[in-house]
């Protein structure tokens, strides 16, 4: 009876024991993970990540291991203390080479490289462009483009066409963009390097807010300070600086007897006062109703409000969402939505972005034409005005003429670019024109930037500079008046 | 001294323009005069050029410099060709307190000299006659000689609950006698405890003030205040809504305290008297139209106040103007400009008479005398038979007895 007893129990033991390797039976021998049957180390330990390298290097450092590679022999040998010494000599293969622990016994998919290296603002800083860009074609020796997915990655083979030795695990840096970046590459970059976008484009793109970037490129040809928006910045500020000690001549409170420093004391405290009470949301009220949404301009003339709010929201709106798409990508950069939105290409947000600009560039228009034909406008208007707003429309033009450019440059299939339909319009005439376009795409960007430059310089030495005072005085205002 | 005055916030002002024009499109002067520096965004324009060349960079660098003489002259001519009316003001996207710049410029030019020898003279007429017109302060109560008979409160009172102030142009100019003399009526057939000030009246500073001189002022706010003080009055009524702008928002500012009285403009009282059920008012089977004065209306906030009185006279048919209430065109005579560019004043006046006249409305009621004045004056040459009334002579002409 007992003996019945404790051969029941073993069976049933061995039944619950075996319930979870069922699945494991069950699955196809192809989708089998060598943990199934191998211990997984602790790869958070550094003896976990020599037991894991032990595994694969039982195999790897053999001389002899190969693979044949597009028609070439690849040796695969992996130097046990070599690979030690590389900036991944810490690294468990299988961190890196994530789809390999399986059988059969190959690798799917391009390195993890974003397993640890999560954060996607390197790659921001490099440019959207380098969305469809393995790291690893950077960071390793030679790139080459799928010309199925479009997608640039390492090279199995060198220039000459030979297999490369892969297994060295050496990365070049710092990066050669130009390696490239120069004429007539076959993957589909500029012949240029461009600077990443700076914190100046933030006004309507997708950027980065770093006016230094870093150590990305060598050579110059990873430009590494902003230079778009450091100079402009600097002479925006000093117009700022320029203003603010004109308007701090004023008087504060009725008093003419306070030095600057007394009145900026003054001016912060009642500034404090308004922050950090229930006026705030006054201020805040009149901010949105007559700053934003332009509610006097709408009681005066519908004309006038439909035609500011074209040039107004939509560029908001644009600035909105590059600072919310560079907050994600910082703060959550694995996400689906953040995926979606750095990729300009996506059909959302190239839509989006598109017909945004193209509101702008109508409210310029109706802006334009107002001064011309209509008689009133065209006796009050003066030629720096039209000049000013024509340069405003002019840089949103410009932009979909570099976008046009980058379609060609970048050979994004038709029934991708459609979606960006302003720059791919523009596209199609500028493929009329018998101009190489990646090399000329570099200009191209540098002038659209150079006058989105110098506007920003421009702007608090010219009437645009109602763009900053005017809803700070139009809420002031309206606080004042509800207080009254 | 103007350009030291202006406030950081009226500074930044300049700095806010955006140029867009709508000040121009609605300005009431600026069609009268062939000239763009008159615009409003172009003074605004000139001032911050003068800003600039005082506190600006440069300045900071090698000292202040000046605008060329042209440039001071036509700046000058715009701000005193301006009536002051705050249309701009009231029309501006970025909400631009336009008259109060204004103001300081009118105050900037008088410190560089550099305005209409006119104004020497009014200065001169109000710091030594105490008035506008230059007539003999003792004259003050002319207007009431001929009432049937002259009631206490015209004669003076030791003290009264309510002092009438009277104002210049009412006190001097005939075509407004009528005015005052309306007025002591309502007061009369309300039974109020009111008196005037009679010769201790002054002017209240406020022709001075929009000048840009508004240095002897001082000593009138003093005056007057002291003389209202000395009769213990709870209130103090003006009819004109210069006067009480002038009482209500600058008196206690020069004074540096409270008046320690409230300050009502006519209207009002008249609002409140016939809630009270103080004075009745009889039919007057009548289409008028009412005109804002911008001291009252913009500039002071009253709009309903005198339109709900007027609705109040059973009969009367109160049609808009066009342009009515914040939009309200200005006769004109505002802005001390009648001191010394009538042309504009006509022509702005004709103006707001033909607006008027579209209407169809039979009388043109204001509450101001000089907006009555004004237009008045330019239906006489217009020939437009429309009657220009003061509100306090359309309510005692229906007053019941």
């Amino acid at each position: 009876m007992r003996k019945r007893l404790l051969s029941s129990c073993i069976v049933i033991l061995a039944v619950l024991l075996l319930i979870p390797a069922v699945p494991a039976f069950a699955q196809e021998p192809e989708e089998q993970q060598c943990w199934a049957c191998h211990r997984q180390p602790n790869l958070d330990t550094v003896a976990g990540v020599q037991a894991a390298n032990a595994l694969c290097l039982d195999c790897h450092e053999d001389p002899d291991i190969s693979k044949e590679l597009v028609g070439h022999v690849v040796r695969l040998q992996v130097e046990e203390e070599a690979y030690a010494a590389t900036r991944h000599g810490h690294v468990a293969c299988v961190q890196c080479h994530a789809t390999v622990g399986h059988s059969p016994h190959e690798e799917v998919a391009p390195l993890a490289c974003e397993d640890c290296h999560s954060n996607l603002s390197q790659h921001i800083a490099t440019g959207d462009a380098h969305l469809t860009v393995e790291c690893s074609a950077c960071h390793f020796e030679t790139v080459v483009r799928d010309a199925e997915s479009g997608v640039v990655q390492m090279s199995a083979l060198d220039d000459q066409g030979s297999a490369l030795d892969r297994t060295s695990h050496q990365m070049t840096d710092p990066v050669d963009c130009g390696r490239c970046h120069y004429q007539g590459n076959q993957v589909g970059a500029a012949d240029v390097a461009l600077p990443p976008k700076g914190l100046l484009c933030f006004a309507c793109h997708d950027a980065s807010p770093v006016l230094y970037a870093g150590n990305i490129g060598s050579g110059g040809s990873g430009v590494r300070t902003d230079w778009v928006s450091a100079p402009a910045l600097l002479v925006f500020c000093l117009g700022l600086v320029l203003a603010s000690s004109v308007w701090l001549r004023g008087t504060v409170h009725g008093r003419t007897d306070l030095s600057t420093g007394e009145k900026l004391s003054y001016i912060a405290a009642d500034a404090c006062g308004i922050l950090f009470s229930r006026k705030i949301f006054t201020l805040l009220k009149y901010l949105v109703l007559d700053g934003i949404l332009l509610r006097r301009t709408l009681r005066e003339s519908v004309s006038r409000w439909f035609m500011h709010g074209l040039i107004l929201w939509p560029f908001l709106a644009r600035c909105f969402l590059g600072v919310f798409t560079w907050c994600l990508a910082q703060f959550c950069p694995t996400a689906s939505l953040t995926q979606a939105l750095v990729d300009k290409n996506a059909a959302p947000v190239a839509f989006w972005y598109d017909f945004l600009a193209v509101l702008v560039v109508v409210g310029a228009l109706l802006a334009l034409v107002r001064r011309a034909f209509d008689k009133q406008m065209r006796e009050i208007s003066t030629a720096g005005d039209v000049a000013i707003t024509a340069l405003l429309g002019g840089i949103f033009v410009f932009g979909f003429v570099v976008e046009g450019a980058r379609l060609i440059v970048t050979a994004v299939p038709p029934d991708q670019a459609i979606y960006s339909f302003g720059g791919y319009a523009v596209s199609l005439l500028l493929r009329l024109l018998p101009v190489t376009w990646a090399s000329i795409y570099g200009y191209l960007w540098w002038v659209h930037a150079a006058l989105v430059a110098a506007f920003v310089a421009y702007l608090p030495f010219s009437k645009f500079f109602h763009i900053l005072v005017g809803p700070m005085l139009v809420a002031i205002g309206g606080l004042l008046r509800e207080k009254e | 001294m103007g350009l030291e005055q202006l406030t950081v916030r009226q500074l930044i002002e300049l700095d806010a323009c955006t140029r867009c024009g709508l000040c121009i499109e609605w300005c009431s002067n600026c069609p009268e005069i062939d000239d763009p520096s008159a615009w409003p965004r172009e003074k605004i324009s000139g001032l911050k050029s003068l800003v600039r060349k005082q506190f600006g960079l440069r300045a900071r660098l090698r000292g202040p410099s000046d605008p060329s003489e042209g440039a001071l002259e036509r700046l000058s001519r715009a701000v005193y060709d301006c009536t002051l009316c705050a249309r701009c003001a009231e029309v501006c996207p970025v909400g631009i307190d336009t008259r109060s710049l204004w103001l300081a410029t009118r105050e900037e030019m008088v410190h560089r000299g550099h305005y209409p020898e006119e104004f020497n003279t009014l200065r001169e007429t109000v710091t030594t006659k105490y008035n506008i017109s230059g007539d003999d302060p003792e004259e003050r109560l002319i207007w009431s000689e001929n009432l049937e008979e002259v009631p206490q409160g015209v004669k003076g009172k030791e003290t009264a609950e309510f002092v009438y102030f009277v104002g210049c142009t009412p006190s001097f100019y005939p075509q407004t006698y009528g005015i005052p003399q309306a007025t002591v009526a309502v007061m009369e057939k309300a039974g109020l405890d009111y008196t005037v000030l009679g010769r201790e009246e002054r002017c209240c500073g406020y022709p001075l003030i929009i000048a840009g001189m508004a240095d002897p002022v001082k000593e009138l706010v003093a005056h007057n205040v002291e003389a209202v003080r000395a009769k213990g009055a709870r209130t103090l009524v003006a009819g004109c809504p210069s006067c009480y702008h002038t009482w209500l928002y600058e008196y206690p500012r020069i004074l540096g305290e409270p008046l320690g009285f409230e300050v009502q403009h006519m209207t009002q009282l008249l609002e409140e008297l016939l809630v009270q059920g103080r004075i009745n008012l009889g039919e007057f089977p009548l289409s008028i139209t009412y005109h804002d004065p911008c001291d009252l209306g913009r500039n002071s906030g009253i709009y309903e106040t005198p339109r709900n009185v007027l609705r109040s006279i059973p009969g009367v048919s109160l049609v808009e103007m066009e342009e009515n209430r914040q939009y309200a065109l200005c006769c004109g005579g505002g802005g001390d400009v009648a001191m010394w560019n009538q042309e504009v004043v006509e022509a702005v006046a004709r103006r707001r008479l033909h607006q008027a006249e579209a209407t169809g409305a039979k009388a043109l009621v204001s509450a101001c005398q000089q907006c009555k004045r004004t237009l008045m004056t330019a239906a006489r040459q217009e020939k437009v038979r429309m009657q220009v009334l003061d509100i306090v002579e359309l309510v005692a002409r229906v007053m019941e007895e």
